[in-house]
């Protein structure tokens, strides 16, 4: 328990500081293996649970969401709209994500590979 | 005052920051007011050109972030430990 | 020593322990109260005989609102380092707070447009309609002799004419209408050439301009009809010019200060809010209620009171059944839409009773969530006890209550 705490810790302080340069979407390999415990969400939850947030953010028109869409371009949001959608993934998936990354999440793709990805999403 | 643009970037960063701070308010209506408060203001100031209207808005938008830390913390020092109603 | 070491047992306790036993907070109340008293019981307390499990939502913001933030963050300091007399001319304490206090001079002036100067600190409304009712006469008791007021006055302001008609001042109390506001041809029609002061109530029923302060523009020169017609005082001269005596206390001083900056900044978004939330909540009720009266002007209203009846309600049971919403009474002057008094008396209703009203008072921290919450809440209650009346029974089935002979009890 204690042991898995302490290698969540370090992952976690690997993925903030290795950063998105090779892959923006995650520094997979080794960490995707150390995290990959029972209890870690499938793809296919992660998905479900990403599209009905973002079905149910107001301005978004639930009917055109699909894994595909980009947020601005596709659903006619804007860029104060993708701060509070990956703020709600956050809440959502109990998530802290940093700056730099939320940032790059626009769309729906990136934010259930990037949230399958955290080792700590739940 | 001379006062160097503001960035797209940091304007979000600020307007993450304050979002992240109402999170943090224990009492239901203040921490709901003031995650509505930003948003509002962020949407009412988004054509804002002039650049140094936009550095004034960021510049009170960094204050109400400072306000906001230190009041999330004193807010939970005397948390009521019964919720309302409206989180129950 | 003892008890200082009991009290840090108790206190460590108290962090340690999620669920201190009963007999243990017995025990340990009053020491718990001292150290920190910000602790209360676990999930649920026992207050006035009630046990109550979770804070009701509230909705009684004209008996008191909760302090902004941005308003506690200013006036800390002055509780922390920042202590000085704002009197005390010999040191850097007393600078800081004294310049604290003209800042705070300055920003309630600028809030209702009048001067810094014409800015006197109180103890509060009783005190401040007591200096300007009599202050303001007496000052001009050469030239002027005559006082306007309403009849719905708030009653220091009423005591205080009292006192200056006995003095050999002129008043004159203005009728209000139904809804409670002055008719400002009346009010126009009754100031003469010696009138040295109108003193109106601002927002309706129960409250004062300390109340408005904030929530509707108000401009000195409009609002007091003394700077118009008379002249008001422009120089008072002294510590808080010599019209009080008293340390004038910095950190609440401070707190207004920041109260009135923020409410011109926030005025127009406040009331646009808080409008709609009154339209919200009266909708929902009127959407699934009949009967349902607003007492007091609808349109020309301040926003954040909504004073509502419900025919063949007691006000008095509505108030008891709606136990997850704080909400005062208040007082139904429209009985005309509701049933005839002499129904309810002879009901063996106390005509005060039969007059209650619900006054629900919406903040700048009111929700959607909690507007929706309370109508529902609201609706439920009054179904229920429209179930047990008798009264609206007979009504449903088309009996005119006014034609019904009572006995008399």
């Amino acid at each position: 328990m204690a042991l898995r705490a302490a290698v969540l810790r370090h992952v976690r302080v690997a993925v903030q500081t290795r950063g998105l340069e090779s892959n923006p979407w995650f520094p997979s390999g080794s960490i995707r293996l150390m995290s990959s415990h029972d209890d870690h969400l499938t793809k296919e939850e992660v998905a479900d649970r990403v599209l009905s947030v973002i079905k149910s953010f107001p301005k978004v028109d639930p009917s055109r969401v699909t894994p595909e869409v980009h947020f601005q371009k596709d659903l006619g949001l804007d860029s104060l709209d993708n701060v509070e959608i990956v703020m709600a993934l956050e809440e959502e998936f109990k998530l802290e994500i940093p700056d730099k990354e939320a940032d790059k999440i626009d769309s729906c793709n990136l934010a259930i590979e990037y949230i399958h990805n955290h080792p700590l999403s739940s | 005052m001379a006062s160097a643009a503001i960035s797209r970037g940091e304007i979000l960063h600020l307007y993450r920051s304050l979002l992240r701070t109402a999170r943090q308010f224990c009492d239901y209506n203040i921490r709901e007011y003031t995650k509505r408060r930003t948003i509002d203001a962020f949407r009412q100031n988004q054509n804002l050109t002039d650049s140094s209207a936009i550095s004034a808005a960021y510049s009170d938008g960094k204050s109400q972030l400072d306000v906001a830390k230190r009041q999330a913390i004193v807010y939970s020092l005397y948390a009521p430990t019964i919720k309302s109603v409206m989180e129950a | 020593m003892a008890t200082s070491k009991l009290l840090v047992s108790t206190l460590r306790k108290s962090l340690n322990s999620p669920s201190p036993s009963s007999s243990f907070r017995r025990f340990s109340t009053a020491a718990a109260e001292a150290v920190a008293p910000a602790s209360e019981p676990e999930d649920s307390l026992n207050i006035k005989g009630v046990k109550i499990s979770a804070r009701p939502l509230y909705l009684d913001m004209q008996s008191a609102s909760p302090v902004d933030p941005r308003v506690l963050d200013a006036m800390l300091p002055y509780y922390l380092a920042r202590y000085g007399n704002p009197h005390s001319r010999t040191h850097l304490y007393g600078w800081e707070s004294d310049q604290a206090v003209e800042t705070a001079r300055s920003q309630v002036a600028d809030l209702i447009g009048a001067s810094p100067k014409e800015i006197v600190f109180t103890s509060g409304a009783t005190e401040s309609n007591n200096i300007s009712v009599k202050g303001v006469m007496k000052f001009y008791k050469e030239k002027k002799k005559h006082v306007v007021t309403t009849q719905t006055e708030h009653k220091c302001v009423l005591d205080s004419c009292r006192h200056l008609q006995q003095e050999g001042f002129d008043v004159t109390y203005l009728p209000v209408g139904n809804d409670g506001i002055v008719d400002l041809e009346k009010l126009k029609g009754s100031i003469r050439r010696d009138t040295g002061l109108v003193s109106e109530l601002n927002v309706s029923f129960h409250t004062d301009a300390a109340q408005a302060l904030g929530k509707i523009p108000i401009d000195v020169d409009k609002w007091n009809a003394a700077k118009d017609k008379g002249g008001a005082p422009n120089e008072w001269g002294g510590q808080e010019r010599g019209i009080r005596s008293g340390t004038v206390p910095t950190p609440l001083v401070v707190g207004m200060g920041a109260a009135c900056e923020l409410a011109k900044k926030e005025m127009d978004y406040d009331d646009k809010r808080i409008r709609a939330l009154q339209e919200r909540l009266l909708n929902g009720v009127r959407a699934k209620l009949d009967g349902v009266v607003v007492n007091g002007s609808v349109e020309r209203r301040y926003a954040g009171n909504l004073n509502l009846s419900f025919a063949y309600v007691e006000g008095e049971s509505l108030l008891m059944g709606l136990k997850d919403v704080a909400v005062s009474s208040g007082s139904a002057c429209t009985s005309a839409s509701l049933e005839p008094s002499y129904v309810l008396r002879a009901l063996g209703v106390d005509e005060d009773m039969a007059h209650i009203s619900i006054r629900f008072g919406i903040g700048r921290f009111t929700t959607e969530e909690e507007i929706d919450r309370a109508t529902e809440l609201t609706v439920q209650q009054v179904e229920k006890l429209r179930e047990m009346s008798p009264l609206y029974e007979m009504a449903k089935e088309g009996i005119d209550i006014k034609q019904i002979q009572w006995a008399q009890h």
